[in-house]
């Protein structure tokens, strides 16, 4: 029977109605924009109309009719409540955990690398992969894992499937864990290279997590928010105190360093990291780049609002024919595992079948943490790709084209990316650089740089000129930030599926690794 | 203690790598991870999959297994690039021999020439990796054809494994510390 719509039905349907004609627009403004430039607010527009109008029907058509999730059925975290590990939480406490866990490094840094093809493709990717594609496979794991008492996606591959499915998803598991740490840690190490002012901002935050941590545990136990507050505090404090360790004599040399000495120094942490108590270094880090990452990307998205930029990168680029610059290979099929965050990760269901499932209080909180929280990252892609295409595209291609390609002095790399058709002028990179506080902006790969040159345009045009290299050092933090509690977080189910493995396959080997000492 | 000795170790070599490679490494490591991260993303579409077709709702299982197809399509022939490309600068293996025969003929640097052998030998290991990757994808998704078949058929799979309903107690405006 259909019922008769009341006016507030009616202004209902309105609203929807405008949201749907609104993305269409703006998506199709996007994708026929040619040889003019196009401004950042039609992104935005398609972007959030996108993903209100799936969030709205599709993710509430799959919760209800596929799934079938039950608000009268008792979640692991309340029959199984131990205070430790299984807790049932309010629903916004486990969005902002899941979030921080799932907001790696990836949406950030994929974009700006598929930005060498151009605008479009990477856009389009990111909007449908993620409303189709990731947004789903969060939630449906996440469902799967609440009713099947928060087990681990390896061992939910071994129940369901047989036992070579398992194994191969825990082999899986553990590989691409290897992976991720090594392509983020190199990541980091790239833009701490020769860069005293980002080493010592980014060293700095360990020890501030770790005085984080006493503070929470000896000093004000459990007052977490006053605890991050003051971390935060400090880390703007690190960023600026980075500008003075820059000009001071003594302390420079110590933090300009070579990437071979950064890369051990990442290894060294990397170590302590994994073996020092949770509650020193992992736990507070948790909370303060949490606080960081919503913090920072709620201000990236009003100054992108208040700003409204024009996009200065071309919507398709030459190097779709697969000779770009950054990384070789055509636009199918590398934009699709290039931009992998913000559109689909694997690394997620990790997430959604490790520590949430054991936090939800009731099986509603599902839509709005699984198919919610990757909304917002897919966003954050979004944002990303932004910051990465208003660059001038001579200058975002200097800044992250390597030395192997476009040679190892300035003029020759000017003269490489001008032939590209991206002019660009070594005097309009030094002065880049010096506004940014760095000594040269050629040859840094990896991404994180030109984001944080991306983001400091942004913020200082919005928000006070002349302070570039503040706000550019304050951008490289927040990337370090995301990069090394992905770093702890990697860690920490490294070992868990070590132990997994050793208990349901029994092999001497693995059995002998999976000892924790 | 160990096991986290052994994953430094492992992730510790590939920054390693990454760092000496003067084309700055994130145009190798990049790729490994993104076919590594929608592998893992592949498994856990199989894997919900498997579960939406055991518990009778086949006719729903397009919502994942159509972004795993997707991504079967696009990681299998990103890997397949990886691996049989000819152009230096995308197939591990011809960027190896590349370099090799650089090596032996003597045209290099110095300061490449001692590296270069670390490097070969990194992508080649890299290669190999790139295999497993498709194998393991591989595995699963067949794993996961073949139980659905045999559930269709009505011929014994692994049982559901969800946890029988129990009615929540918990209070509506509950606080907690």
């Amino acid at each position: 029977m259909i019922k008769p719509l009341t006016s507030v039905g009616w202004l209902r349907h309105t609203l929807w109605i405008l949201v749907a004609i609104a993305g269409a627009s703006a998506l199709g403004g996007i994708a026929s924009a040619r040889g003019e430039t196009i401004n950042a607010l039609w992104f935005v527009v398609a972007a959030v109309a996108t993903h209100a109008l799936a969030y709205r029907f599709y993710s509430a058509w799959i919760a209800a009719r596929v799934l079938a999730i039950d608000e009268t059925r008792a979640t692991p975290a309340e029959r199984f409540d131990n205070a430790r590990d299984f807790v049932p939480t309010h629903r916004w406490i486990v969005f902002g955990h899941h979030f921080a866990a799932i907001a790696g490094p990836g949406p950030l840094i994929g974009p700006t690398l598929a930005a060498q093809f151009g605008y479009l493709q990477g856009t389009l990717w990111i909007l449908v992969g993620s409303v189709l594609g990731g947004c789903v496979q969060d939630m449906v794991i996440l469902f799967f894992s609440t009713r099947r008492d928060g087990r681990s996606l390896g061992q939910m591959a071994r129940d369901e499937l047989g036992p070579m499915g398992g194994a191969a998803a825990l082999v899986g598991t553990l590989v691409i864990m290897v992976i991720l740490i090594a392509v983020l840690g190199l990541v980091l190490v790239n833009a701490m290279k020769h860069s005293p002012w980002a080493t010592s901002t980014v060293a700095a935050t360990i020890p501030i997590a770790m005085l984080v941590g006493v503070y929470l545990r000896d000093i004000r136990p459990g007052r977490i928010i006053e605890g991050s507050l003051l971390g935060l505090v400090l880390l703007l404090v690190a960023v600026a105190g980075g500008g003075w360790v820059d000009h001071s004599p003594l302390l420079r040399p110590w933090f300009d360093q070579d990437g071979l000495s950064l890369a051990w120094a990442v290894i060294v942490y990397g170590f302590f990291a994994a073996v020092l108590p949770v509650w020193l270094l992992l736990a507070p880090r948790d909370y303060l780049s949490t606080f960081v990452k919503l913090g920072t990307i709620l201000l990236l998205a009003v100054a992108i609002v208040v700003l409204h930029p024009e996009i200065r990168m071309p919507a398709l680029t030459r190097f779709t024919d697969g000779t770009g610059p950054i990384f070789g290979g055509k636009l199918f099929p590398f934009v699709f595992i290039t931009i992998a965050c913000g559109a689909i990760s694997g690394f997620h269901s990790l997430i959604a079948s490790g520590t949430t499932p054991k936090l939800l209080a009731n099986e509603r909180d599902i839509r709005p943490i699984g198919y919610g929280g990757m909304v917002l990252e897919s966003f954050v892609a979004i944002m990303a790709l932004i910051a990465a295409t208003l660059l001038e595209p001579g200058v975002y291609f200097a800044i992250n084209s390597p030395s192997g390609v476009v040679g190892t002095t300035a003029a020759s790399a000017v003269a490489t990316i001008a032939s590209w058709g991206f002019p660009v002028t070594v005097a309009h990179m030094n002065q880049l650089a010096q506004m940014a506080g760095e000594s040269s902006l050629f040859a840094r790969t990896g991404g994180a740089p030109s984001l944080a040159i991306g983001m400091a345009m942004i913020f200082s045009s919005a928000f006070g000129k002349g302070v570039l290299s503040l706000w550019y050092h304050f951008a490289i933090m927040f990337e370090a930030v995301f990069i090394l509690s992905t770093l702890d977080a990697v860690h920490g189910s490294g070992d868990s599926c070590f132990r997994i493995f050793s208990e349901t396959y029994g092999h001497p080997w693995v059995g002998l690794l999976g000892i924790r000492l | 203690m160990l096991t986290s000795g052994v994953i430094v170790a492992a992730w510790g070599y590939f920054l390693y790598i990454g760092v000496i490679d003067p084309n700055g490494g994130v145009n190798i490591l990049w790729p490994l991870f993104g076919i590594s991260n929608q592998m893992l993303a592949a498994i856990a579409l199989s894997v919900a999959t498997g579960i939406l077709v055991k518990s009778g709702q086949g006719r729903h299982a397009w919502i994942t297994g159509l972004p795993l197809g997707w991504l079967a399509l696009v990681t299998t022939s990103a890997a397949w690039e990886k691996i049989m490309s000819e152009d230096v600068r995308v197939g591990f293996l011809t960027a190896a021999s590349n370099l090799a025969d650089k090596l032996a003929l003597g045209t290099l640097p110095p300061e490449k020439a001692a590296i270069a052998e670390k490097l070969i030998f990194n992508q080649r290991l890299d290669a190999g990796l790139t295999v497993f990757f498709v194998l393991v994808l591989w595995v699963v998704i067949f794993d996961m054809v073949r139980m659905s078949l045999r559930h269709l058929r009505g011929l014994p799979v692994p049982p559901l494994t969800e946890s029988p309903h129990e009615p929540s107690r918990l209070v509506e405006d509950w606080v907690r510390d």
